[in-house]
């Protein structure tokens, strides 16, 4: 009798386990990158002023850094690539308020504007589309 | 052949027994070369063997060099010469080799040279001349077929030696042939035959055809059409100057060194203006629309230029190039790069902008200064006094040689996170299971998509990774190209959708490193002052 209660708490102790592993592993998402990136830039949308606008962004590389700490030993090859193309190949796009505002942001209007205002971040789901979707946004008054 | 020769010395034997028995071996081999040569069109070298026959068509003009004088009246303003000059006088039949067969026989002229203690007296008249012929450096250019034409040379004031190469350089670039089919805007630059837009273009594609008139006439025959794909520039001295001088003063003036440089743009056109590549990439350094759009959004490169670089600014105009949307496969609209509307409205504008070689150099040497900051920046930031290579410097280098082909966003994100990967391995010891499950897990998750094969690359890729990092003294330089060569095979992003596009633009990227070195090789064998030795680019040492 001792040993099928010995053997029943082992199973429910091994069990639980296998759930909460299961469950710690299914906390980091393939879209993860897509997911905080597109986060931010509703921020951004929802920002009062071009100030803040430009704080959240310059805020974006720690934010990744946060959750990259936070997840370590379950991020993927992948994952971690998708960040660096956010913070390698996206941000540095946008390269500071003054050559942004005059040379990007008139090349951009022209194209951009005009339909991009009325859809939501989340309506862009690539690194691609939101980076497209940032700019607009940064060259907004 | 070694052991040949040493049997047939002149010491074993007397000179009469020695050239009994080299003349049919010598005799047979001209014939073959001879026969073999007469079959083949492409990339001759001429020698200096006359022969009776007169050209067909006196009248003929060298398109080529008449192109290359309306550039040179684009740039430096002056009028461009009689065409009359350009016309073939009588003149006596080459006899062309391939590079190959002219190795070959100077190898073994040279070879039998010394055995017959260096008397070139001794030789059949055929290795004669080639044995006697000068150093390349003193050589005539060997082409166009009339050799160089010095008349209106153009005189510029020169450069301080230890800023320049040897004209040699540009010289045994210009005589590699390209490395992919390239398309070009041959004659593009005003052509005085032609009314209208002229280029060249590719046999299949018709619409192009209807659209541009073919290349102009060579006299009173129309040119044939079907060949227009390997058109290319007329390198005579005077063309050589001009690149010469547009990229050694573009160099100077944008602070990079023009070794530096040379490799990528040896590969890239091997200096031949008017490469345009198939996918879309222009001009002599193969720039993208994208590259020269992200350097048009600093202002600051252009006043430097106007301000500190009167030899360049004189020549150099921006690109304009504007954003656009387009429809993909899917439906779905994104933003392209393309030049401007002003510049879409004639080629012959569009070509004058990209053909320039100023204006190109300048868009090159600015992306290639970018990337190297990117670059630099990423090491600073994530692999400073770490240790993890043993020649730090030549990594960046290698990363900023693969990011003037794959882009520094792209590259760049890679290089991140393969240091962040090694990082954790560093740091955290455990850490191989880690690494290896991280790099495993690409595949994992998307078992759906992914091959057997694929899940097994990352597998083995971590497994060289943990080795190469548990190496003392940190990973060399080769062990990282080769790794880093696999991060690119089976990470690296493109715009591309269709997965063996994607895998062909991978494996393009991965092997770019290599190519450039390969093409390096051949222009250093020839002429040791055009690259160091020691550099990246023939396996990265630097410290």
């Amino acid at each position: 009798m001792k040993t099928l209660i010995y053997f029943r708490h082992s199973f429910f102790a091994i069990f639980f386990i296998f759930i909460a592993a299961a469950t710690s592993k299914s906390t980091v998402k393939q879209d993860a990158p897509v997911q905080l990136y597109q986060d931010e830039i509703r921020k951004i949308e929802k920002a009062n002023s071009a100030a803040d606008r430009w704080k959240i962004l310059s805020g974006i590389p720690q934010k990744i850094n946060e959750y990259k700490l936070k997840h370590e030993p379950d991020i993927t090859s992948q994952i971690r690539l998708d960040f660096a193309e956010i913070e390698v190949r996206y941000l540095p796009i946008i390269p500071n308020q003054n050559d942004f505002k005059l040379k990007l942001c008139p090349n951009y209007k022209t194209q951009l504007l005009s339909d991009s205002q009325k859809t939501s971040p989340s309506e862009f789901n690539t690194l691609e589309s939101l980076t497209d979707h940032l700019i607009d946004l940064m060259c907004r008054k | 052949m070694q052991q040949l020769l040493d049997q047939y010395s002149p010491k074993k034997m007397g000179r009469t027994r020695l050239n009994k028995l080299l003349t049919p071996i010598v005799l047979s081999l001209v014939l073959i070369l001879h026969v073999e040569s007469a079959n083949t069109s492409d990339a001759k070298v001429e020698t200096t063997i006359p022969s009776e026959n007169k050209p067909s068509d006196p009248q003929c003009k060298c398109e080529d060099e008449i192109y290359t004088d309306s550039l040179t009246t684009l740039l430096y303003k002056i009028p461009a010469p009689d065409p009359a000059l350009c016309a073939r006088p009588s003149e006596p039949r080459p006899l062309y080799l391939l590079p190959f067969q002219r190795e070959l026989g100077e190898q073994f002229a040279k070879q039998i040279q010394q055995r017959t203690q260096n008397n070139p007296s001794h030789l059949p008249p055929m290795f004669r001349s080639l044995a006697s012929a000068p150093s390349d450096a003193d050589k005539p250019l060997g082409f166009p077929p009339n050799g160089p034409r010095d008349e209106n040379q153009i005189v510029i004031s020169a450069l301080p030696s230890e800023d320049t190469l040897p004209s040699d350089c540009y010289i045994q670039s210009l005589k590699q042939p390209p490395n992919v089919r390239r398309r070009r805007c041959t004659n593009a630059i005003t052509h005085p035959d032609v009314k209208g837009p002229v280029r060249s273009y590719d046999s299949d594609e018709t619409e192009d055809k209807n659209k541009y008139p073919p290349i102009p006439f060579c006299g009173d025959k129309p040119r044939d059409t079907t060949k227009l794909v390997t058109e290319t520039v007329c390198p005579n001295t005077r063309y050589v100057q001009l690149i010469k001088d547009a990229f050694e003063e573009t160099m100077k003036c944008l602070d990079v060194d023009p070794k530096e440089m040379f490799p990528f743009i040896n590969h890239e056109s091997h200096f031949r203006i008017n490469a345009l590549s198939e996918s879309g990439v222009t001009c002599i350094g193969q720039v993208s629309t994208s590259a020269i759009e992200y350097q048009n959004r600093s202002p600051s490169h252009f006043q430097h230029i106007k301000k500190n670089c009167p030899n360049v600014h004189k020549f150099f105009s921006p690109i304009d190039i504007k954003l656009y949307k387009k429809t993909d496969s899917n439906g779905k609209e994104e933003l392209t790069t393309g030049f401007a509307d002003s510049q879409e409205s004639g080629d012959i504008n569009k070509c004058n902008l990209v053909e320039n070689p100023y204006s190109c150099l300048v868009y090159a040497a600015l992306t290639y200064k970018t990337n190297q900051k990117l670059i630099e920046k990423i090491t600073a930031e994530e692999a400073k006094g770490k240790n993890y290579f043993q020649y730090p410097k030549a990594i960046t280098e290698l990363i900023v040689a693969w990011s003037y082909n794959g882009g520094s966003g792209g590259i760049g994100a890679l290089y991140k996170t393969f240091l962040e990967e090694i990082t954790i391995f560093k740091e955290n010891g455990i850490v191989k299971e880690a690494l290896r499950s991280a790099l495993h897990n690409v595949c994992k998750e998307e078992s759906a998509e992914k091959s057997s094969k694929n899940c097994k690359s990352h597998e083995s890729l971590a497994n060289s990774l943990i080795v190469e990092m548990q190496r003392f003294g940190g990973m060399q330089s080769k062990r990282f190209k080769n790794l880093f060569s696999q991060y690119i095979l089976l990470l690296h992003k493109t715009n591309l959708k269709d997965p063996n596009e994607i895998a062909k633009r991978r494996g393009e990227v991965a092997g770019y490193v290599n190519k450039l070195q390969e093409d390096m090789v051949k222009v250093v064998s020839k002429n040791r002052q055009c690259g160091n030795s020691r550099s990246v680019i023939s396996g990265g040492q630097k410290k």
